[in-house]
């Protein structure tokens, strides 16, 4: 009895109505004509009612239904080759039939049934296979917009230090914060513990990955992080999908049980390397469930408040009502930022430009449109860019802090590795999707000794900073992979990695009590305000940018003059950030085109910024 | 579904293709034929030694007896493949004797159908191809069965010759009529035959992976003479066919544990436990599989480490172009015939790097390389080319070198500041599990024969500098330590970006004294080039165009005239020339040192060092590179005249500072001086600025300093050559005059000097010029050098028929001092 909801909770029916229809046909359009089917059935509206992967708990989904994840690629498994159409002989009647081997992990075969693998009706194909895990940092009202019953909510008290015991205080704000903005949750909890979580997470994981094999690592990138890894399969081949792509994937969940068998037979193998690179491949189900990929859509943003095609009706309309106001919620956003800056709005302007900002265009090796910004004389409380970063991990859609400590870098994994044991791709931190702010705090870097880890990591992130690019350890040679990260680096003195801004912090107020300082925010930043800001960010990221011809020359001529005036005032590199900076605000005041105000702004700004850096002691200053 | 299994079954049935293949190339091994002598006679007769059992037969050799047959192998290679090795056999028997259970294998090389790893799909399989990978992994060596003997554990009958076919198997009953055992045989070991067996898993070169994406990997099986011949990080071309094996993660599913029970003993057989349960528990199983590689030759494409393996030399440029396909080779073509190649391929190369024109031409002629040359003595001369980039911040250095990185297959991008002992070189480190010493490979050797691009250069650990200046020119790195000395190749060109010391280039050192590195080190760079934030209007304009159009539009808008693919090829293909030099270009280039040399020589001779062999080394190699960028066997002299163009753009004379002779306590004023002979224009990018022009190198004076405020400015090796003219002629006047004689008055000395230039001087007031000059010079040999002495007390005794008992102030009498020694 077919029925419209069908496709959602027994798509195998409609993947065997397709499949009957097709048997002439060649595998290939068989494929086709199921992406084609659901991907008709998936709009907007519907998506919202697909449970997800991502917010609803593992045992409230069933196996075998269509469901929806929001994922990033962190490994592609080499190509895997199965029995597309293979036929099925009843040892007891003789009867044979025809059987459909996509989109299932175990065939569908009875107890009296065997396989005929002569048959000459088999068609061997080949599937693609991605370990995907969510989006790393991804904030947690992202997650938590879908309703679902998932959140428990004695997580919140876990995992304090006992000397954080003196941080009553901040444990206020989270309460209040909670109670303010109804966006409950952990999010304070986890900006403020973030550090500490990785370092147990570090250290738990290491001996614990020998005891227990049983148990293979899950392989996210940050070592914190929930959520539940899948292994996606992918039957079209045209389709592609890199690491660190962000996808949303609408599948068929699978989480057989029988796939776990494969632990249970430890004595069967007698390849011990061949047995770890098993594990990594095929864990349990139940950690680490399959999804038969129908429908994958690549994410442009990550906003679930804004609709996820950028072309789409409803977003144009969401669009043009953010920009009705784009002024005042523009000056809103500064307001807030220029308070949690201690007042200092050049900074503010900065740190906004640098939440819109990410890689547009590469020419050759450049990245165009980035901006790093380094906030220098950064006062040294030592929570203050944890609460800096849980302001920000309100606004944006992912966010990472990271304290570059001796103990950090000479520790953590920021660039993922091949173990060619397992012949998986190792995750490491830096692995992070498309417009992931990354929050680096200098403040807390003492004096000391690096180790070979550690300079790497150093390079790495400088890679980042500088190319947006990372280079994956493949142990014989790096692979390349390309990021597009907003780095934030706030340091006492200049950064030691590389920056596209220097800015030192000029700060008015001196209030000490940073919980309570923060808390003057929470009045503004009620859930309607956050929405919009929210939105705001995401859409002004969007905006596609050009340059009308007359601004072009302006600024080319403008460019020239001031050269001849003085050759040292601009260089190459200050005309090409200063570029950046003018699309950025162009963009933030939700315009495609910059005219010759904003040319000007922008050459005000970078002025002001360069008499500040050139106001510290000369020993700071190398270069800005 | 397997085709193992077919083939096993088709056995039975005679395979007649088969059959005929087997014939024909066994008179293909008979008859086949190169200068009157049975090619693979010796080869054959050689597999007699017990632990031979491969032949090696070219393809060539086979496509050009019989194409049909060739043909065949290429498509049917799995089928044929026993047949072929069974036709091995037969030859070998009919040549000598040969124990009766002994297997042959063969081995097939130069086929030419070359695969990625990434287009290796079902359709391939079973027919001949070769790809290529870097081994990643490798498994250890199993004995395999390939023929079986089984006992029956019922009635005690041998069943013999059970063919093995990947998986064991066994015979589906026993032969004995009245037994009906199915199940229940024991391997006989002792009366088995066995072959060696090797996994390995390659992966996906660099070269052919598309950008961003994980490289692919796939196992591929080796078996006979070819186990162990792949190492670990070895870039290797491999020969075979693709093959499905069943994938074990899909086995173990339920239904598998069932029927183990004919388990033999432990890794008898590599795919042991896929053959049990797969063939035996049919059901779910063999639903998924994967692809393997069945490789019967591994040829080593590079090898990692100090590996004496000249591959990509002996490679000639027809094999290049063999490898091409048609529009590929047109793209190549197409390039060789371009008149404005050298331009076209500079700005091809650098689409966003403004300016800098001569930098760009000279890593150009880095990726062609000169041409490697052995000396009789045996010593290795290298061809690579060495630039270095010294610039202010900020402009484009990292740039270039990161572009080097993307664009050249074989290049390793790292910096000086960022990588420890050992990030450059190779390392000895204890290997974490064995407790073996290994070694560790650096970036050197990563980047052998590629472009090892070091940023901050300067920076670079003086540990590492060390090493590098071998690697430089030996192009070698030597360990010695905890018990191992190896010396590794590291023939790499090396790019090397360096910032100046303080930040900013100061015009007035020299560039010894803005870069942090040891003139050993400098004078192992073949080029030296210098970015300076240049200032001008057309530049500034065109720079600022280019950046606003990049920045206004999301689309790239890059204009290149040749894509990088193209520009890699032509280089592979160009790279395979050995230009020769002819006599003419030799000619010219000697008179072209000569020159070099003269003019350096020429002035006080006392900082020749820059001008040395060396520079004529460099010279000749960017010859050779240039010539081979336009596919040339031949260094003709217009090749040699860019060189040396080049060269001289680049050429720094790390020299003494200039003289300024103004000021009242002479200050030495350093200066970083290009090679000048050139006209004005042609001035290398140094002197781009506008600053006031350096002294002319050539003259003996300096020329423009009419306005009596501006310092006179004298360039070292003038002021050491006029200071070196007047103490001789000193020297000579007081051995003349004898012990009387304390020494000339300062204005004899003037005039003298005066009359010895008096050719050149065409004016009065360049007399009064150069009197004034010489008056300095005088003075700051005085004063500042201690050359001179001057006696101006009047204590002395008078000498008669001079000017007077009194000394005058002004025209002191001058001596040498009696210690200093004419350098030179």
């Amino acid at each position: 009895m077919p029925g419209i909801e069908d496709w959602k909770t027994r798509p195998y029916m409609t993947i065997r109505q397709i499949f009957e229809e097709h048997k002439g046909d060649s595998h290939e359009t068989f494929i086709k004509s199921v992406e084609n089917y659901f991907s008709q059935r998936c709009t907007e509206e519907t998506l919202k009612t697909l449970p997800s992967v991502n917010s609803t708990p593992l045992d409230q989904l069933q196996s075998g239904c269509v469901v929806k994840y929001r994922c990033m690629v962190q490994d592609v498994f080499d190509p895997q080759y199965f029995v597309g159409r293979y036929s099925v002989t009843n040892k007891d009647s003789g009867h044979t039939r025809i059987e459909c081997g996509s989109f299932r992990d175990v065939p569908l075969i009875g107890p009296n049934e065997t396989a005929d693998f002569d048959s000459l009706q088999n068609v061997t194909v080949e599937r693609h296979g991605f370990y995907c895990v969510p989006i790393p940092g991804e904030a947690s009202w992202c997650r938590r917009i879908v309703p679902s019953t998932s959140n428990s909510a004695g997580r919140e008290k876990r995992g304090r230090d006992p000397e954080e015991e003196d941080m009553e205080s901040e444990q206020k704000v989270t309460k209040e914060e909670i109670t303010a903005t109804s966006a409950a949750g952990d999010s304070q909890d986890k900006s403020t513990n973030f550090v500490d979580e990785q370092m147990t997470g570090v250290e738990s994981s290491g001996p614990s990955n020998k005891t227990t094999p049983k148990l293979p690592s899950l392989n996210m990138p940050l070592p914190d992080e929930k959520g539940v890894p899948c292994i996606v399969r992918v039957y079209s081949g045209d389709i592609e999908l890199k690491t660190t792509s962000v996808v949303e994937i609408v599948g068929i969940l699978c989480m057989d049980p029988r796939l776990a068998s494969v632990f249970d037979n430890e004595d069967e193998s007698n390849d011990i390397t061949e047995k770890e690179e098993l594990q990594a491949h095929e864990p349990p189900a139940s950690l680490v469930p399959r999804l038969h990929a129908l429908v994958i859509r690549h994410m442009e943003h990550n906003n679930p408040s804004l609709s996820p095609q950028v072309d789409s009706e409803s977003y144009k309309k969401a669009f043009s009502d953010l920009m009705a106001d784009v002024s005042s919620l523009r000056l809103e956003l500064l307001s807030i930022l220029e308070h949690a800056l201690l007042g200092d709005r050049l900074a503010a302007e900065y740190l906004l430009c640098q939440l819109i900002s990410g890689v547009y265009a590469r020419v050759d090796v450049l990245p165009l449109g980035k901006l790093c910004v380094n906030f220098s004389k950064c006062p040294v409380w030592p929570r203050y860019c944890k609460f800096l970063h849980h302001l920000l991990s309100q606004l944006t859609t992912q966010s990472v802090y990271l304290d570059i400590t001796l103990e950090n870098m000479n520790s953590f994994t920021l660039v993922p590795k091949k173990d060619y044991n397992q012949n998986r791709v190792t995750a490491g931190m830096l692995q992070l999707g498309s417009g992931t702010v990354l929050v680096l705090n200098e403040t807390a870097l003492q004096q000391g000794q690096l180790n070979p880890q550690g300079v790497s990591n150093v390079k790495a992130l400088a890679d980042v900073i500088k190319w947006q690019r990372v280079d994956y350890d493949f142990q014989w040679h790096p692979i390349p992979v390309y990021t597009n990260v907003n780095v934030l680096v706030f340091s006492e003195g200049e950064s030691l990695l590389p920056k596209d801004v220097h800015l030192p912090l000029l700060t008015t107020c001196h209030d000490l009590d940073l919980a309570s300082h923060f808390s003057k925010l929470d009045s503004r930043l009620t859930q309607e305000n956050l929405d919009k800001l929210r939105s705001y960010i995401s859409a002004c990221r969007l905006i596609n940018y050009s340059v009308s011809d007359e601004t072009q020359k302006v600024i080319q001529d403008d460019f020239v003059e001031t050269r001849q005036n003085d050759p040292n005032k601009m260089s190459v590199e200050d005309f090409q950030t200063l570029l950046v900076v003018v699309r950025l605000i162009c963009l933030s005041h939700g315009q495609p085109s910059p005219n010759v105000a904003m040319w000007c702004t922008a050459k005000a700004m970078e002025e002001t910024r360069k008499a500040r850096v050139a106001e510290l002691p000369a020993s700071n200053r190398s270069s800005s | 579904m397997d085709i193992a299994e077919q083939t096993a079954r088709t056995n039975l049935v005679k395979d007649q293709v088969g059959e005929r293949c087997q014939k024909l190339f066994q008179d293909f091994l008979d008859e086949f034929q190169t200068e009157g002598e049975s090619k693979y006679l010796a080869a054959v007769q050689d597999l007699i030694r017990p632990e031979r059992n491969t032949l090696t037969v070219s393809f060539e050799d086979i496509e050009s007896y019989n194409q049909q047959l060739a043909t065949t192998i290429l498509e049917e290679y799995y089928r044929v493949y026993p047949f072929l090795c069974r036709a091995v056999r037969n030859y070998a028997k009919d040549y000598g004797q040969i124990p009766t259970g002994k297997e042959f294998y063969l081995s097939l090389t130069d086929v030419p159908t070359r695969l990625k790893v990434r287009e290796m799909t079902t359709i391939k399989i079973g027919s001949l191809l070769r790809i290529t990978g870097q081994v990643v992994r490798t498994h250890p060596v199993h004995p395999e069965l390939v023929s079986g003997t089984f006992m029956c554990l019922d009635c005690r009958t041998i069943i013999k010759d059970v063919e093995q076919q990947f998986k064991y198997t066994q015979p589906t009953i026993c032969r004995n009529p009245v037994c009906a055992n199915r199940s229940r045989f024991m391997l006989d070991v002792n009366k088995s035959r066995f072959v060696d067996f090797q996994k390995v898993r390659i992966q996906e070169t660099q070269s052919e992976l598309p950008r961003g994406s994980i490289p692919r990997s796939v196992e591929v099986i080796l078996r006979a003479e070819a186990v162990e011949t792949a190492q670990a990080g070895d870039r290797c071309d491999f020969t075979g066919t693709l093959i499905v094996v069943p994938d074990v993660g899909a086995m173990t599913m339920p239904g598998a544990q069932a029927e183990t029970s004919a388990k033999v003993g432990r890794g008898a057989e590599g795919f042991q436990n896929e053959g049990v349960r797969g063939l035996k528990t049919l059901g779910v199983r063999d639903l998924t599989y994967k692809l393997a590689f069945l490789a019967c030759t591994v040829t080593p494409t590079n090898s990692k480490l100090g590996g004496q393996t000249f591959r990509e030399e002996e490679l000639t440029a027809e094999a290049i172009k063999k490898q091409m396909t048609d529009e590929e080779w047109q793209a190549v073509y197409d390039m060789s015939q371009d008149k404005n190649l050298y331009q076209n391929f500079c700005s091809s190369l650098f689409p966003t790097i403004h300016g800098n024109d001569e930098i760009k031409r000279g890593i150009l002629l880095m990726l062609f390389g000169g041409v490697p040359k052995v000396t009789t003595e045996g010593t290795h001369l290298r061809g690579d080319i060495n630039i270095c980039v010294v610039g202010d911040p900020s402009t484009a250095k990292s740039q270039f070198l990161k572009q080097v990185e993307e664009f050249s297959p074989r290049a390793v991008y790292t910096s000086g500041k960022a990588s420890s002992a050992a990030g450059l070189t190779a390392a000895v480190v204890r290997d974490e599990e064995s407790h073996e010493f290994v070694i560790e490979a650096g970036a050197l050797m990563l980047a052998d024969n590629g472009v090892c691009c070091i940023d901050e250069f300067d920076k670079m650990d003086p540990h590492d500098q060390v090493a590098i200046h071998e690697a430089m020119e030996q192009q070698t790195i030597s360990i010695t330590k905890a018990g191992v000395r190896a010396t590794l190749n590291a023939r790499t060109s090396i790019l090397a970006a360096a910032n100046p010391l303080g930040g900013r280039y100061d015009r007035t050192k020299s560039l010894k004294h803005n870069i942090n590195m040891t003139a050993p080190i400098m004078s192992r760079f073949d080029l030296f080039f210098i970015l300076v934030d240049e200032c001008n209007e057309v530049t500034d304009y065109a720079i600022a165009r280019r950046i606003v159009d990049l920045h206004s539009r999301s689309e790239e808008s890059v204009e290149r005239k040749y894509s990088v693919e193209d520009m890699c090829r032509y280089i592979m293909f160009a790279r395979q020339f050995k230009p020769k030099i002819s006599a003419e270009s030799r000619d010219y280039m000697v008179e072209e040192y000569k020159r070099l040399r003269q003019r350096d020589g020429s002035g006080a001779g006392s900082s020749s060092w820059r001008i040395t062999v060396r520079q004529l080394e460099s010279m000749i190699r960017l010859s050779e590179a240039m010539a081979r960028m336009h596919c040339q066997d031949e260094v003709h002299p217009r090749h040699v005249k860019e060189a040396f163009r080049l060269l001289n753009k680049s050429i720094i004379r790390v020299e003494q500072p200039d003289i300024h002779l103004e000021d009242d306590v002479p200050v030495a004023q350093e200066e970083m001086e290009v090679d000048e002979n050139t006209a004005p224009a042609e001035r290398a990018a140094v002197d781009a600025s506008g600053d006031a022009p350096a002294s002319q190198g050539g003259d003996k004076t300096t020329p423009d300093t009419p306005a009596p405020k501006a310092p006179i400015r004298l360039s070292y090796e003038d002021y050491k050559h006029m200071a070196n003219l007047m103490v001789l002629h000193m020297r000579r006047q007081e051995e003349e005059a004898g012990e009387d004689e304390t020494g000339l008055r300062k204005s004899d000395v003037i005039g003298w000097y005066l009359t010895e230039i008096q050719d050149e001087i065409q004016s009065e007031e360049e007399l009064n010029e150069k009197r004034s000059v010489v008056e300095k010079v005088i003075d700051r040999l005085v004063h500042h050098d201690h050359v001179l002495i001057q006696l101006t007390q009047t204590g002395l005794k008078p000498r008669g028929g001079q000017e007077g008992d009194l000394i005058r102030e002004d025209d002191p009498i001058l001596v040498v001092h009696p210690n200093y020694m004419i350098d030179k």
